[in-house]
Parts: C-alpha cells; structure tokens; sequence
C-alpha cells in the first residue's frame, strides 16, 4: 500500500471570515470550511476525497494547489513546508502541482487557440524554446488522444470531453509529479465519462502521476482511488484504502452514502438508508458530534463529545464514538 | 377509466430549431405514449432531446427559433399541438406539471415560498385568509419540511436546493396533474438529498397515482424508479423497452455501450469500457444512423440509410440495422 510520501497535510485548517458577529463585537463570525485534517499522498497513488457540496474537499485541494493561505496547520512537499517557499523553490512547486478542474467550458479562455493555451504554462516558467514548445505541445494534444491539427482551433469548436482533454494536456505540460483533479468528470455525458477515466489512469501509469481525486460520486472515486477519505462538514470522518471503505464502511454517513448510490440494476432490491434533513449548519454545533442530528445511530453521548479520527484497523480510521 | 388506459400518446413528434446556421432537429420523430399511473424514464446525453420533448408537450418550446414542425401530441385524445397558448394554460400545472432541474429557475426570488404554494393551491381550490394558510403549512409538511409554519415565510434564497426542489414537489402536490414531467429533478442534488427527492416521488406516484415522465442521464436513477424506458440520441428514440429489458437485454449498441460505460460497485476492473468517439454535431447529421461513426457494429448502410423502428418483443422497439446479431 504505501511507497514514498509525495505530500502531507497536518491539521490543515481554513477558515473563512463571514463578517464581524455584532455591530460592537470584535469577534469575527468564522465559516470553517477545513478544520483539522491530516492526510498523505503516496507517489504513483490516487487519493480520492469524498464528500457532499459544502464539506471542504474543494477548499482542501485549493489550499494544496495555494490557491489560498491556510489558517493553521502545515502542508508538507517532500518534506518541505510549502508555505515556506521562496522564490525559485515556489516556482518548482508550482510546477510539480497541477490541476484539473470540473467546468471544462469555464476554465479554457475562448479568445485563446488550444496550442497557445497548453504552450502557455511553459511560457510562464521559461523552459523549451519556441520550437520545441510547438513540439511539445504537439506531444501532449496525442498524449491525451488529440490530433496535433486541432491546436490551431478554438475551444468552442470542441465538445466538452475533448475539453476536458485539453485542459489535461495543460496539466500535463510541466511534467507534474502530483495533479489535483477536482471533479473532473463531473460535468461530462456519461459515455465521455469512462473515455476521461480511462485516460487519467492510462495516464497515471505512463508518467507515474499522483492524484488527488475530488468527487461526490462514490462509484467513480471507488473506481480510480487507492486510498480513500469520507469529508463531513469540515472533518474526516472515515479514511481508509479503497477497498476496506467500500466493502465495511464503519462510519454512519459512510454507511449513507454508499447506500444512497443507485446501481443500474432494475432487479436489486436495495435498502437505502434515507438520512433526514439536509447538511447542518455548523453554526450552532459547537459541541458534539456534527453529524449528531442527520444519524440514525446518535445517542446522548454524541451530543456532548466529539469523536476523534481513531484507528480501528490498520490503515483504517473512523471518527465516530459509536464504533469505536 | 381504467388502470392502463394511455392518458398521453405522442407520435411522430418533430421539433425543430432554425437557426443562423442550419436547422437543429433537436426531436426528430418522437413516438411514445405514457399510461395511467407509469413512470416512463427517458434517457440520453445533453443534445439528445430529452428535455425538449418534455417542454414540446407543455407547448413551451423557446420561440421563435423553436417549432413543432410535425406530429401530435394527444393528451385523452386531445391533440395540444393544435391548442392556443391561452388554451394550454389551462393545461400547465392542472393537468401536466414540471420539475425542473434547477428549482431556482422556476421559484419567483420575490414571493416567499408559502406565497407561492398558495398561488398554486388556489388553482384547484378556492381558499383564502386562515384555511389558505393551513393548507400551506400542510403541503409542506407533507414533502418534510420542517418547521413549516415559519418556513412558509421564508424567500426561496432561504432554502437549500434540496428544500427548493421540495417546494416544487408541494406545489406540484397541490395542483395533482395527471402527468408530472421531471427533468433532472435531482441532477443538481447531493446524493443523499436526492435519495431523500426519489423517496418522495415514490410516495407521490403511490399515494395519487400520477404518471411520471422522469428525464434524466443517470441510469442508477432510471434503475430505480422507472417502469419503461426510452434511449434518445442525437433526437430519435433509438431503443424503447421496460426497464428490466433495458438493463438486462438490449439490443441497441448505444445502450449497451452506455450500461457498460458504468463503473460497477464492487467489481473493480482496470478498464471502463467507453464509448468511442465524441457526440454528434446536430447540425452536421448525415441521412444514415447518427450513432454510426462511434458505432462498434456499424456496416456501409448504416451511414446511407436510417433503419426502421422493429420490434424485438413485447413493448421492446428499437431503431438499428444489426440489432438480431447483437
């Protein structure tokens, strides 16, 4: 399971500023958007983060793409704090972290041709001359199975799988060692869908890339990753390697959400487990357990103490008071 | 009136854009018809027509570069196509109602939530003041929303998508058509909140024996609530079929391809089978198949000539040349 540890996250927290609480209150009202997580990448690994909208896996992978500062914590690259570096080093590692985003359509620039904008990142950090950026470009738009003709075109002259496309050759360009992918697939036709998956792994293999896979959907996430961590409001709730979290999930959300997933199969009966209500506002919650009043297995216990993510197996650690 | 009884027959249904540069068929001859009390599913990706269909029977095709060019629409052998807009009035929301996928579309930001439940209950029923207001408070506790008293006053920026998307589940409650088109009613959903939608739109379909029509991409979807299903691609209906034969034996490359193209819980494969090739560009249709450039079957007369709708049993039509060596 584990090789070499490409990145750490400890007790990475972020917090947003929603304003001051009262007119004469100095305390500033805070939305925790990622309070207290831990975690590590493994090289050549795929580490899916799981979650409904508003838990924090797309704030996580922003703060690991410094996309924003942090509010505590450390990230840790190799061994390094990223927020410690400078210069030259802070140029490397923007490098070496790339991304993929949901909206293929947002994030490609309609006024810019397809080769200049996968050229452009090489641009930016000064490598390859002219020629050989052409070149390169030429080898990435057939790396991820375009042909070299379409960089001269625009991005609305593609469908929304081939877009996805190009901005993975963008990724691709600086020859990252870890590439965030923030619901990549999300967005695409279902039959485009499996093409993307089938790329991202190939592509996986070929360069040796490491993931981290952003997704509410857990049948795609099961999928792709090796590892993977439940988010709930903020927090890790359950984390643990793929296949130990989707054949006994312990953690009652876990339990949820694997049930909530509809399998195409008309002839399988399936007991959902229905959660009532919608995601807390953790407003309110201080104390206890956030997921205390959507569970179906809360006591009076839960109400007053917070669970702590605790292993319960090897490689398996669940945050609920209830299991442990 | 009878349990099986078709209370909407479309057939051969057209609705074309015209466009700056060319026509768009986005339905391009539509047949199907919706019993008492079914839920038919239709599936397909963005550019198939699923969701021009639905807005083609509610007569609400975007004008003017949309038009029912051919076909009719027969709702208890009425045709609506025939019908004046003031005339299909009377049919929107009594008679046929629809979810959309982003209920914050089809809120008023303006109107609290209980203002505009009330508008629809009083459609069937004539209430004011106190009775009015308790009937509100009712309908949204029959969808679970809680605290309903309060929440009746509440704008719909108030409420999450989830909640909104109860809201029109109500409204629809209240008005109880006959026929409730659902388009990617919980597309935008979180998993478990859509589980929480479905839940509802079983007890709905139980409790007022309303027929659905329920639009969506997700077959996991389609797999659970639907009893007959229709695979649409670049605006035809390419296969027709209950929904166990649809999972279990289809005969339509398409459709094979897209219940392959899933991951499957469980069995871990390294490879998910796709689909080749990109979807189709609806201006630039040839005369033959439209599936045949991504097509693993496809022969010389696929691209000439379009094949004709055959039966490959009870209730299972379906649209391809090969389809008995498949």
């Amino acid at each position: 399971m584990k090789g070499e540890s490409i990145l750490k996250v400890n007790n990475l927290k972020k917090y947003f500023s929603m304003g001051k609480e009262g007119i004469f209150s100095g305390k500033a009202r805070m939305v925790k958007a990622v309070d207290g997580i831990d975690f590590s990448l493994y090289k050549g690994q795929t580490f899916g983060l799981v979650g409904e909208s508003g838990c924090g896996k797309t704030t996580t992978g922003r703060c690991i793409l410094k996309l924003y500062g942090i509010t505590d914590g450390e990230i840790l690259f190799q061994g390094k704090n990223i927020h410690s570096f400078e210069g030259k080093e802070r140029m490397q590692y923007r490098r070496a972290v790339q991304a993929v985003f949901q909206d293929p359509y947002g994030s490609l620039n309609p006024r810019m041709r397809v080769g200049e904008f996968i050229e452009e990142p090489m641009l930016v950090h000064g490598i390859f001359n002219s020629s050989d950026r052409k070149k390169r470009v030429e080898e990435l738009l057939g790396v991820v199975g375009l042909s070299s003709d379409h960089s001269s075109r625009y991005p609305h002259e593609f469908s929304g799988g081939q877009r996805q496309r190009i901005c993975i050759a963008r990724a691709l360009s600086l020859n990252p060692k870890l590439v965030i992918l923030d619901e990549p697939v999300s967005a695409l036709d279902v039959s485009i869908r499996a093409q993307i998956l089938n790329l991202l792994m190939d592509l996986q293999e070929e360069f040796g890339l490491t993931y981290l896979f952003i997704s509410h959907d857990l049948s795609v996430v099961e999928h792709i990753s090796d590892f993977v961590a439940v988010m709930y409001l903020a927090k890790i709730v359950e984390m643990a390697p793929c296949e130990m979290i989707f054949k006994n999930p312990l953690h009652p959300y876990t339990n949820a959400l694997l049930s909530a997933i509809l399998v195409p199969d008309p002839e399988l009966v399936q007991d959902a487990i229905i959660l009532e209500g919608d995601v807390a506002d953790p407003h309110g919650l201080e104390k206890g357990c956030l997921f205390r009043n959507r569970c179906f297995n809360a006591t009076d216990e839960c109400m007053e103490k917070e669970a702590e993510l605790i292993e319960v197996e090897p490689n398996h650690k669940v945050a609920c008071l209830r299991v442990a | 009136m009878s349990q099986n009884e078709k209370i909407l027959e479309v057939k051969n249904l057209k609705t074309y854009f015209f466009t700056n540069v060319g026509v768009v068929k986005a339905v391009d001859g539509g047949n199907f018809h919706l019993r008492k009390g079914q839920a038919l599913g239709i599936v397909g990706e963005s550019g198939s027509g699923k969701s021009v269909t639905s807005l083609s029977i509610l007569r609400l095709v975007p004008k003017p570069a949309g038009r029912i060019v051919e076909g009719e629409i027969l709702y208890r052998g009425e045709d609506l196509v025939k019908k004046s807009q003031k005339e299909m009035r009377e049919y929107r929301g009594n008679k046929l109602f629809m979810i959309s996928q982003d209920p914050m579309t089809s809120l008023n930001p303006v109107f609290t939530i209980g203002n505009q439940i009330g508008e629809a209950i009083r459609r069937r029923k004539k209430l004011t003041g106190h009775d009015l207001k308790e009937k509100i408070v009712e309908m949204l506790k029959v969808v679970h929303i809680r605290a309903s008293e309060t929440r009746a006053h509440a704008y719909p920026h108030q409420f999450s998508g989830g909640m909104k998307q109860r809201s029109m589940i109500s409204m629809a409650l209240a008005c109880q058509p006959e026929i409730l088109i659902a388009d990617e009613p919980t597309t935008a959903l979180d998993v478990t909140i859509q589980a929480q939608i479905l839940k509802l739109m079983v007890e709905i379909r139980e409790q007022y024996h309303t027929s659905i029509i329920l639009i969506t991409h997700d077959l996991g979807v389609i797999a659970r609530f639907c009893d007959y299903v229709l695979v649409m691609y670049a605006g035809k209906i390419v296969e027709r079929a209950d929904v166990k034969t649809l999972f279990k034996g289809n005969r339509h490359p398409y459709t094979k391809g897209l219940i392959n193209s899933l991951p499957h819980l469980g069995k871990k494969q390294r490879r998910l089978e796709s689909i080749k090739g990109q979807p189709p560009d609806l201006l630039n249709l040839s005369g033959g198949c439209p599936f045949e450039p991504r097509c693993d079957y496809s022969v010389e007369r696929c691209s000439v000539e379009y094949p004709p709708v055959e039966s490959a049993g009870k209730g299972h039509l379906l649209s391809c040349w090969r389809w008995r060596e498949i």
